[in-house]
């Protein structure tokens, strides 16, 4: 079954062509890793698809709606695509219950007692339980992105989307986000992953895709991929990564 | 940017005319407000109009314009509504119909005759001498002022004060001021040797201001410029008939006088404290 | 200048027009100025909201708005409100305080709406993304995510501006609406002694203008860095809580 579907993705930032036309298909239960060198739109791409960026061609559907279409409610479609940031995002301002709680109550999805039972069993989940009535600043960068990937799932969304999410960590703080994100694809979570950990998608996913110059160059299983690169711009970014 | 500021200037435009014009009523005066008589004044500036610090509301607003605006607001069948405000702001407002008339020592200048309608004079007896005051440790130096060399004279700016400075005594260098306060520390920090105000104004100054003391000079006054008048907006014909009638029957009745001696007499009282036994100022 | 004369003048002025200067002068600055930060506020919140419109228009107007309040002196927007705004609002009465009142609250939005809207644009753009991709909609990101990190940027600010227009509200003496700068005017009028009472007058603005500075110096500190005021409460309980 079709998650998410895109037909023709283009976006521009000025004179900057990001997407040239990027057409392609996640299924339901799928985990797909989005690779390639800087700049050649993965982030921007992923972030098209909760229409972070809105891209100024091409559509976008989502379990069948159109989200690209202007007047359908955009709000509603993202409750069910959580989405977890580079830099954490997570709200300074909030305790890290309420970092939690605090979209499904105001979205009516749980009244406050439900939530703070949810909070508490996804904060065991990923080992912040003691951080309950902290607030974010005393965390880590690892418990911050492990923070806030468990806010997107307080939402309980049919689809979670990771921009680079180990790329602002110190190097021993990337494993233990990792772990996190693996133990949750396991349970049949459909993923978008736009990441430079090659060994963690290889590990991870079920399809991988290579994007440079706005376009996907390359996709396969990660075997395909990362064994038999048949595009030379794939075997030249390989040789520079691995 | 340019559209908006002409829309602005043209909006100010519309509304000084909207404030202009108006039903005129059948009989009797147009006012700003029906049944009352707004009348602009500075009250900064005894005894002409002052403000006597132990009333409340319209009482606390005395002096002799006042008395005259009371009787004049009388005389028209009307309530008098003191509006206090800078002296500058006064003629703006008679300018742009927001206030019927204004009462404010104003003295008749040509440039202000053709821009509104002035009354006839009114004389409060003293008013019209003008004389040069000094810090009273000059002694009788400047009382031959027109003779001093390098004399330095403070006058007010655009007052009459400057007009009979620059007529009487041509070799004076004048220093030009624009409150009267102010220059009394220009003169006390010597930036002019003496200034030329009104005698009314000098006997309020020297009564609270010991250092401060008549030269002994006294200019010589076209009568043309004595008194003051009463400021009107540019057309408000009618009021202007009026007034000028009250104010000759004021003068009939002899009215000024008194007024003046009674506003003089609020005036130096309201700087002299007095003690009670136990050392508390009385009340 | 004598200034053992000058005391005893300050004295003497005191001691017969004290309810002048500090009854009715001060709060009626007072009262201008709370009046005007207040109201300039709510005002300046909803401009800043306009000023980050999606529709070209509006935000156009809205900087037009912005730049000719400031761009234009007080004093003079005093006079359009006090003279000429009267004679085109014709269906209302008001006295000429509450025309400087408007007037002042107007000047203030301006100002207030660029602290809020720089406050607003200081926070990360990564909070709205994270909110937005929760699904809150825009307003609720803005009430519950931006504004109160915006808060911390605004509020010192805000502080500062009340001390401008503490001070401003002096040109509002222009119309004797009663004002410290209007004692001033009054009581030097009858006294002539300028001087005088503008050492008073001048003492009585520091009064208030210097704690006020301090605190609003204290509340910058406070509110600057990672170590929020509510963070370090809750770790003090927490403490409390140990040593018990």
């Amino acid at each position: 079954m079709e998650m998410i579907k895109t037909v023709d993705l283009h976006k521009s930032f000025g004179q900057l062509h990001v997407l040239k036309g990027v057409s392609e298909t996640v299924s339901k239960g799928e985990v797909v890793s989005i690779i390639g060198p800087s700049g050649g739109g993965k982030s921007t791409f992923l972030r098209c698809l909760n229409l972070l960026e809105r891209p100024e061609k091409g559509q976008i559907f989502f379990e069948g709606n159109e989200i690209t279409d202007k007047k359908g409610n955009i709000d509603l479609h993202r409750q069910k695509m959580g989405m977890v940031f580079q830099h954490f995002n997570v709200f300074p301002h909030l305790t890290v219950a309420q970092n939690i709680t605090l979209a499904p109550v105001l979205l009516k999805k749980k009244n406050q007692a439900d939530a703070d039972k949810m909070a508490k069993e996804l904060l065991q989940r990923v080992g912040l339980l003691d951080k309950y009535d902290e607030m974010p600043a005393t965390l880590s960068g690892g418990q911050k992105q492990r923070l806030a990937i468990v806010r997107a799932l307080a939402m309980e969304p049919d689809v979670m989307l990771f921009d680079e999410p180990t790329s602002a960590l110190d190097p021993e703080m990337v494993g233990e986000v990792l772990d996190v994100i693996k133990g949750l694809v396991r349970t049949g979570m459909t993923s978008v992953i736009v990441t430079h950990e090659m060994r963690f998608a290889r590990e991870v996913s079920d399809r991988v895709l290579f994007m440079a110059d706005g376009i996907i160059v390359e996709q396969g299983t990660p075997e395909q991929v990362f064994d038999h690169p048949r595009q030379p711009r794939l075997q030249d970014f390989l040789a520079k990564v691995l | 940017m340019k559209k908006f500021l002409c829309m602005m200037l043209a909006l100010t435009m519309t509304a000084t005319l909207l404030a202009g014009c108006g039903a005129a009523p059948a009989d009797g005066i147009q006012t700003v407000t029906e049944g009352k008589l707004t009348v602009a004044t500075s009250p900064d500036f005894a005894p002409m109009e002052f403000v006597d610090a132990s009333k409340e509301g319209q009482d606390k607003f005395v002096g002799f314009d006042v008395s005259l605006a009371k009787y004049i607001a009388q005389e028209l069948g009307l309530e008098l509504v003191v509006t206090p405000m800078s002296f500058d702001a006064c003629q703006t407002a008679v300018a742009m119909g927001s206030v019927d008339m204004s009462l404010s020592g104003f003295s008749w200048t040509e440039a202000r005759a053709e821009n509104y309608n002035l009354s006839d004079y009114y004389n409060t007896g003293n008013e019209d001498a003008q004389v040069l005051i000094t810090l009273a440790a000059n002694g009788d130096k400047f009382a031959d002022a027109g003779n001093v060399e390098g004399l330095k004279v403070g006058v007010q700016t655009a007052s009459l004060q400057e007009q009979i400075t620059t007529e009487q005594l041509p070799n004076a260098e004048k220093v030009v001021f624009v409150d009267l306060t102010t220059a009394l520390m220009q003169l006390r920090n010597g930036d002019f040797d003496c200034m030329a105000v009104a005698e009314g104004n000098a006997s309020s100054i020297i009564a609270n201001n010991p250092d401060v003391a008549l030269t002994g000079y006294n200019f010589y006054v076209d009568p043309k410029y004595t008194g003051n008048v009463v400021m009107m907006q540019k057309g408000a014909d009618e009021l202007l008939t009026k007034v000028n009638e009250i104010l000759a029957q004021a003068v009939e009745q002899d009215l000024y006088q008194q007024w003046y001696e009674e506003a003089k007499a609020l005036a130096s009282s309201g700087s002299e404290v007095s003690y009670d036994d136990s050392g508390n100022v009385a009340q | 200048m004598d200034f053992q004369v000058i005391g005893a003048n300050i004295a003497k002025i005191m001691s017969q027009y004290w309810r002048v200067f500090l009854l009715e002068g001060l709060s009626v600055t007072l009262e201008l100025t709370f009046i005007s930060v207040l109201l300039g506020v709510v005002l300046g919140t909803v401009v800043a909201m306009l000023k980050m419109s999606r529709f070209k228009l509006i935000r156009f107007l809205v900087s037009v708005y912005v730049e000719v309040i400031r761009g234009t002196p007080i004093l003079l927007q005093l006079y359009i409100f006090v003279f000429a705004l009267p004679g085109l609002v014709t269906f209302v009465k008001l006295n000429y305080f509450t025309w400087t009142a408007i007037a002042l609250c107007i000047n203030s939005s301006a100002y207030v709406s660029e602290v809020i809207r720089s406050g607003i644009q200081a926070v990360d753009r990564g909070q709205t993304e994270a909110a937005r991709s929760l699904g809150l909609s825009s307003g609720q990101t803005m009430l519950r995510i931006v504004l109160p990190q915006a808060v911390k940027n605004i509020l010192p600010a805000l502080g500062n501006e009340f001390i401008m227009m503490l001070k401003e509200t002096s040109l509002a003496s222009t119309f004797f609406v009663g004002d410290l700068m209007t004692s001033y005017a009054t009581v030097r009028g009858t006294t002539y002694l300028g001087f005088e009472c503008l050492v008073i007058v001048g003492c009585i603005y520091l009064c208030i203008t210097y704690p006020l500075s301090k605190l609003v110096g204290l509340m910058e500190k406070r509110m600057s860095g990672d170590t929020s005021y509510r963070k370090r409460n809750i770790n003090r309980k927490r403490k409390l809580l140990n040593k018990m």
